[in-house]
Parts: C-alpha cells; structure tokens; sequence
C-alpha cells in the first residue's frame, strides 16, 4: 500500500490544512471576495440611477420589466 | 421624488420620528442588563474563567449553548425570506424586514459568545494570522463571517428602495442627521426602471447564494462537535440536526419578534392573521421533521448501546439530564399540540359550553388545586387501606384527566386567536430549543470517556452574560426598528398591487366533458 | 528520530501518588484552593485516580475490598485527536513523537480539551499562584523556541497544558552532550515522574529502538494501550496487573 503523502497532491492537502497561516488567509481571501462583490454590486446598482429614464417609480411591479 | 400610499406614510415613516417614553424606559432597561453584563465579563476577563462554572470535564458551558441557540435561530430568518422569495410566496412581504434583521443581528451576538468564551480574547487575531484550515473552529469562523456579511448585504439591498423613500418623505419636523443618514445611506437611489432592474437581479442572486450558506454555517458548526470522538457527538446524524433545529427556533423567534413589532408599532395593519396561519403550517412541518430526527438519533443509541454512550442516553431519560431532557420534549409536544390541534377541532362544536376560554381556565385551576391536595401533607397522612381509597393516586390521576379536559377545552380559543396560539407556541419552541441545545452540549462534557462523571451548574456571570445578549440584541432591534421602517414599504405596496390584479382576475370553469349513458351506471342521483 | 514513550508496570503501581507530585514540583503546577479543587479545577497532568471511574461501590464491600488505581500522563499519542482542532496550532506533535503546547499562542478555546479522549488536558481557570513556600522554589527551566512559550514555564491564565514528557529535561540533556562533543543517547533523559516512581515501575525511552527498555516491553503478553478503538495510537503502554 502506497503512503498518501508520497502523493504531491496529498502532500500539497497536509501542507494547505496544516500550515498555522494558511487557514487564516483563506478566511480573509473570502472576507475580502465577499466585500469586494458586494461593493461591486453596489456601485452597480447606484449606477443604474444615471440611465436616461425620465420616470422613477416607489415600487416595481412584473410590469416594469416587460417592456424593455 | 418618491410617491408613495398615505396610510403606508402615516404607519411606516411618521411612527419613526415619534420617540414616546415608551421606547426610552425599553431602550433604557435593556441597556442597564447590557451593562450589567458588560461589568461581569470585564470581572471574568479580571479574574479568569474561574467565575463561570465550568471546570474539568465541563470545558464547555452555557456560552457555547449560546453560540449554537443564536446561531440557529439567526439562521432562519435570511434563509425563510429568501426561499419564499424564491418560490414567489406573497405574504412574506410585511415580515420580511424583521426576518432579515433578526438574522444580522443574532449572528452578531453569536460571534460575541464566542468571544466570551476564550480564555485569552485578546488573542483573537490569532485566528487569522495563524489560522489552520483542518481546525472546525476555522471553518466555522469562515462560515459565519460569510454568512453575517451576506445576509447583511441581503438587508442593505432590500433597504435601498426604503431608504430612497424615506429621504424624500421626511416629515418637516425630521432632525438633520436622519435627513443625512438616509441621504447617504440611499446611495443616490432614483428608482428608475433600469435601478430596479439591476437591484431585482442582486436580489435573486443573493437569494439564491444565501440558501446554502445558511445551510453550510449549521452544518459547519454541528462538525466542531461531530469531528470529535466524544459520545453523543461522534453522530452523522448532527449535521442534519442542527439545521433542523435552526429553521425550527428561527421560525419560532421570528413569531415573537414580529407579534412584539406588531403590539408596540402600527404595522398591526400590515401584519394580519394569515401570515401566522401560513407560517404556521411551515412551523408544523419543522416540528414533525424535528421529532423524526431526535427519535433517530437515540434509537441508534438505545439499540446501539455503545459502553460510552449509553451512559449519556441513561443519563437523558432517567438520570441527571433527564429534567432538561423531558423539559424539551414536554416543550416541543406542547407547541406542536397548540399548533396542529386547533385545527382537527370541528368547527360545528366551538359553540358548546365546554369550549369557552373561561372553562378551561377553570379546569385548570381545578387540575393544579388536585396536584397540590395530593402533595400536601394532609393528604399524606391518610393511610390508604381496604376500602379506603389511595388518596395521593386518585387525585393526582385527577388533576391529569382535568389537565387533558383543559388541553381540549382550550383548542377553541386558540383556533380563533391565531396570534396567541402561535405565540404561545414559539416561546414554548424557544425554551425548548435552547433546552436541546443544552442537551447536546452538557450530556456530553459530563460524561467523559476518562474522566469522572460530573455535574455543570451555571454561575450568576454566565447567566448575566445571557440575559446581557439577549437583551443586546433586543436593543440593536428596538434602534434598527426606530431608525428604518420595520415592513419594507416597497415590497408591501407591490404586494398589495398584485393582490389587487390577482382579485379582479376571474378564472373561468374548465370546459365540460360529456359522459356517455353507460359510463354513468353506478352513480346516484345527487342528494338533495 | 527517536519515538519518546513510557511503559509503565500497574503490578508494580502502589498508587503513592510520587509521580502526581514531582510532576507538579517539576513542572510549576499552580495549586488551587480546597473550593476550587471541590469543583474540579485542580490541575494534575499525571493523574492517580481510582477505578473503576464512576462506581466507587464496584470496588467491592468490606472485607472483599480489591482497590485499583490508575496512573495517567498525557498518552503524547502518534494520532492526536487535540492537534487536528487547534485553529491556531498551539498545539502540535514534533519529530520525535512529543504532543507540545505553546502557552503563548493558546487562545483559550478549549476545543482540545474537548477532543482529548483521554482527559489529560487541563486549563488554567484563573492566574496561577502558589504558597509562598512554593514560589520561592519554581523550577526556572523554560523551553522557548522562535518566541514559543513551553514546558514548566509559569502560564499565564486562560490557556491550556498538559504533560510534557518533561521536554526541558531533554532539552538539557541534549544540550549537555552536545557541549561534551558526544552523541546524545536516549536513556540520558527521564521525565520527572519516572525518576521519582517508588516501585520502580515506569520505563521510559525510544521506542524506535528495538533494544531499548520501552521496546521490549511494549512487546510483552501484558501490554495494552488504553481505548485503543479511538484510533490515537498513544504512545503510554500499561502492562496489565497479575
């Protein structure tokens, strides 16, 4: 029977869940992902106010996005 | 400049700038127990954990019962409104708010147990700086931080249109800082059709993404305890579990949260009966699916009968445990019981005398008058003999037949007090869940595989530590509710626009099928 | 690398508890008081406690008494159940087979004392203090290695520790042959509970060498390792009574 860390795609595993470090910044990569598309959307969504529509509307209705 | 409904202004926006004694002695109050528990954690920090009483074998307490109850009830709250979302479900538009802030907010609070219950908080960083990834801490560090920033966003976004509104329908006499928070808050939101397009596409995205976060932050949480060897934890059966649980209590905090918005603001004109009769079916399916799994969990153990865990099991039905055990479940039948009986009664016998609240109330106090003539030492006295009846037996299986007549008697009531019922039930759900969550923890930690077994009792510090987060987090809702509308004026008002189309829509009977004379044979003539 | 482990003789075990002591001495364990202990804070990581655990009364009634005591160090186990749920590797196992703990890197979580099947964690609930008699006499011996913080060094509160194989003593031992310019040999280093046992009844040494004590015994009809089902492969072997 082979030793799985023999293996450099186990050996790569032990290295990513072992290392004190790693964990952490994995975490924080995902924090920052995380942020990082909210902000983009965000931006996105404040950007759809400069479209060239006269009307502006309280709520939505289905109504509003059937007529492109 | 956003038009909206009159009665949707006087309800939802002008309650906001009214600030009553009322809001003050509750803000006041709730930051007193704050405080309070504020000064016991900075006296742990002071002198260690030696406060609480936790010790050896019981490294783990009250706090990470806490952890895990406010995780479970936060997780509902996001993952309701965004699958009735999904599914097109209109009523849950009025509680849609109050789900999502419960969610923000509880998850804060969890983190905050967390913390409290470190040995060295300072140290906190450490975390994430010497983060390891195979340690189920981490993973559920992961998890709730994508959770809370996600379901936070999910709040924010569905605030916007709010935010836009209130910016432009601020009473005269309205301060110039809230004119400024929702200024910026709004983002220059103008609510024009492609604004809303966009924001609608955000919104099923992260509707659809929130699901299984919410799924993936129990699940995460229930492995800190499932990766371990212990009995009673070592369980495939906990993943499952705790998001069960989760949906269950958030269902049943939810109720509560939104009756208490619904007694205190005017958005009782919002928030009508329906949608607890509709959330309630919801809530009966998550109570038999909770019932199922725990039936599960402990038959594996009766029949399993493993040397270490059938100690714990003893413990739970008999034993140590067993108070909290059979608390919860006497709990869980409870709520299941008000919820599900008022609807097998028939409607035909409401009016018979035996149905009136009053009766029961009556019948009751007669069941606790015999509970308490059997204890008493009068009653002890009487030596039963032949023919003489055994005093104490009789009136306590009386007091149990009067109980049951109560039980009954009662179901009338609650079936035409939807809100009281329902409310009834999910604090008896919130105990309860807060009782299993104690069972999966203490059970456990007190019965070690190489440790004596011991006893855990809670200190003052660590129930000031939970009344201080509850009460935060009742105070982080009373300053959110004051500061932004508690139902989601946008969504309401396309609610009731649709409602209203859907009502002027007659839908026709479907065309008819002739049935040949001999394909009738057998069927009677109707009844008249 | 050597494989550190110890062999201790429950035959030879009269249960006088010198082991329990001189680990404490050597090892700056902060002593509580009566309420505390009471509670269960005491803090002992060589543990003599009587079995069976939970039913004193199984011990037999006058005069068909038959007391058993067991004897516990940390196991320093080749499968770790603590290490794998440190989020902070506070907790670790080096080369030569030891479970370490890094007081300054614990943050208090407790999950490995959780994890621990065996129960041979403890966790500092308050600042240690000692009697006064006994602060005068704290072992000075540290190991601190790249700003770790371990072995008898004094802990600060909310962290956990547990036993060591007392590693200052090899630290000491290998730095002492090193300076004599000769190779370090495994039975140069005992851990404090072994020098002191009054029956002579704990062994310690490498087990990867095959001629060493430890090895030898390890192989004999009376070895058993404790809950050898939870898959940590400890590396304390008993030697069973009779």
């Amino acid at each position: 029977m082979n030793f799985p860390l023999d293996n450099p795609i186990y050996r790569f595993l032990y290295w990513f869940v072992n290392t004190p470090g790693v964990g952490g910044a994995g975490v924080l990569l995902l924090v920052a992902a995380c942020l990082g598309s909210f902000a983009a959307a965000l931006r996105w969504i404040a950007r759809g106010a400069q479209a060239d529509e006269p009307a502006s509307y309280a709520y939505p209705t289905s109504a509003l996005h059937d007529h492109q | 400049m956003l038009q909206i409904d009159p009665q949707d202004k006087t309800h939802l926006i002008d309650s906001l700038f009214r600030t009553g004694p009322r809001f003050w002695v509750a803000a006041l109050a709730l930051a007193a127990i704050v405080g309070w528990g504020a000064a016991m954690y900075a006296r742990q920090m002071l002198l260690g954990l030696a406060v609480t009483g936790m010790n050896r074998p019981n490294y783990w307490g009250i706090y990470i019962v806490n952890f895990i109850f406010l995780i479970g009830v936060s997780m509902a709250g996001t993952v309701i409104t965004a699958a009735l979302y999904l599914t097109g479900v209109n009523w849950r538009r009025p509680i849609a708010r109050i789900a999502e802030a419960t969610t923000v907010f509880g998850l804060m609070i969890a983190g905050l147990q967390v913390i409290v219950d470190m040995g060295r908080p300072e140290r906190m960083l450490s975390m994430f700086i010497y983060g390891r990834a195979q340690s189920p801490l981490l993973w559920d560090v992961a998890s709730l931080t994508l959770y809370l920033l996600t379901s936070s966003f999910a709040l924010y976004i569905s605030l916007m249109p709010d935010l836009g509104i209130l910016r432009d329908n601020l009473p005269e006499a309205a301060p110039r800082w809230r004119r400024l928070l929702y200024t910026v808050l709004a983002l220059g939101w103008r609510g024009n059709r492609e604004q809303w397009r966009r924001l609608e596409r955000v919104i099923r995205v992260v509707s659809i993404l929130i699901i299984p976060i919410g799924v993936s932050l129990h699940t995460v949480t229930s492995w800190i305890l499932s990766t371990t060897l212990q009995p009673g934890w070592h369980s495939t059966i906990l993943g499952p579990y705790f998001v069960v649980g989760a949906i269950f209590s958030g269902i049943a905090l939810l109720f509560i949260l939104v009756t208490i918005v619904r007694q205190v603001s005017s958005v009782k004109f919002y928030i009508e009966p329906r949608h607890y009769r509709n959330l309630g079916w919801l809530f009966i399916t998550m109570s038999i699916i909770w019932f199922y799994f725990t039936y599960t969990e402990h038959l594996t153990m009766i029949a399993g009968q493993d040397t270490v865990e059938f100690p714990l099991l003893a413990s739970k039905l008999w034993g140590q445990d067993a108070p909290s055990f059979w608390g919860m479940v006497l709990l869980m039948a409870l709520a299941a019981y008000l919820l599900i009986s008022p609807l097998l009664l028939p409607v035909r016998w409401e009016r018979a005398l035996f149905f009136r609240p009053r009766f029961a109330l009556a019948t009751a106090a007669s069941a606790g008058l015999a509970l308490v003539m059997a204890y008493a030492p009068q009653t002890q006295a009487v030596v039963a003999g032949p023919g003489l009846p055994d005093l104490p037996a009789a009136l306590r299986v009386t007091a149990i037949a009067l109980l049951l007549a109560a039980a009954i008697s009662i179901l009338a009531w609650l079936r035409r007090h939807v809100v009281g019922g329902a409310v009834i039930a999910s604090v008896a759900v919130v105990v309860g869940m807060w009782l299993e969550r104690w069972n999966i923890i203490i059970p456990t930690v007190t019965h070690p595989r190489l440790i004596a077994w011991a006893a855990y009792t809670p200190t003052l510090t660590e129930w000031s530590l939970t009344a201080a987060s509850a009460a935060l987090f009742g105070l982080m809702l009373l300053v959110f509710f004051k500061l932004f509308p508690a139902v989601s004026l946008w969504e309401v008002a396309e609610g009731r626009v649709i409602d209203a189309a859907q009502a002027a829509i007659e839908i026709p009977l479907p065309p008819e099928s002739g049935q040949p004379k001999w394909q009738r044979r057998g069927i009677r003539k109707r009844l008249a | 690398m050597p494989r550190w482990a110890m062999v201790i003789d429950l035959d030879k075990c009269v249960a006088c508890q010198g082991c329990s002591i001189a680990c404490r001495q050597e090892n700056n364990t902060p002593v509580v008081s009566p309420e505390q202990a009471a509670l269960g804070r005491a803090i002992r990581w060589n543990d003599v406690f009587p079995l069976p655990l939970n039913e004193p009364a199984g011990a037999g009634a006058y005069p068909n008494v038959k007391p058993r005591y067991m004897t516990r160090p940390c196991m320093h186990c080749a499968n770790p159940a603590c290490i794998k749920v440190c989020p902070v590797q506070a907790t670790y196992v080096d080369e030569e087979g030891l479970v370490r703990v890094n007081y300054n890197r614990c943050i208090g979580c407790r999950f490995c004392t959780i994890a621990c099947p065996y129960g041979v964690r403890y966790f500092n609930w308050e600042q240690p203090t000692w009697t006064p008699e006994m602060a005068q006499h704290l072992n000075p011996d540290t190991v601190s290695e790249e700003g770790s913080l371990e072995g008898p060094a004094v802990r600060p509160k909310g962290v956990v520790e547990k036993c060591t194989f007392c590693i200052h003593r090899l630290r000491k031992a290998r730095a002492r042959a090193k300076l004599e310019g000769r190779p370090f040999r495994a039975d140069e280093y005992v851990p404090a509970c072994v020098e002191t046992c009054t029956a002579r009844a704990r062994y310690f040494g490498d087990l990867s060498d095959p001629d060493s004590t430890v090895s030898q015994l390890a192989a004999s009809g009376r070895a058993f390792r404790l809950q050898e089902e939870a898959g940590t492969h400890p590396n304390v072997i008993y030697l069973r009574e009779g």
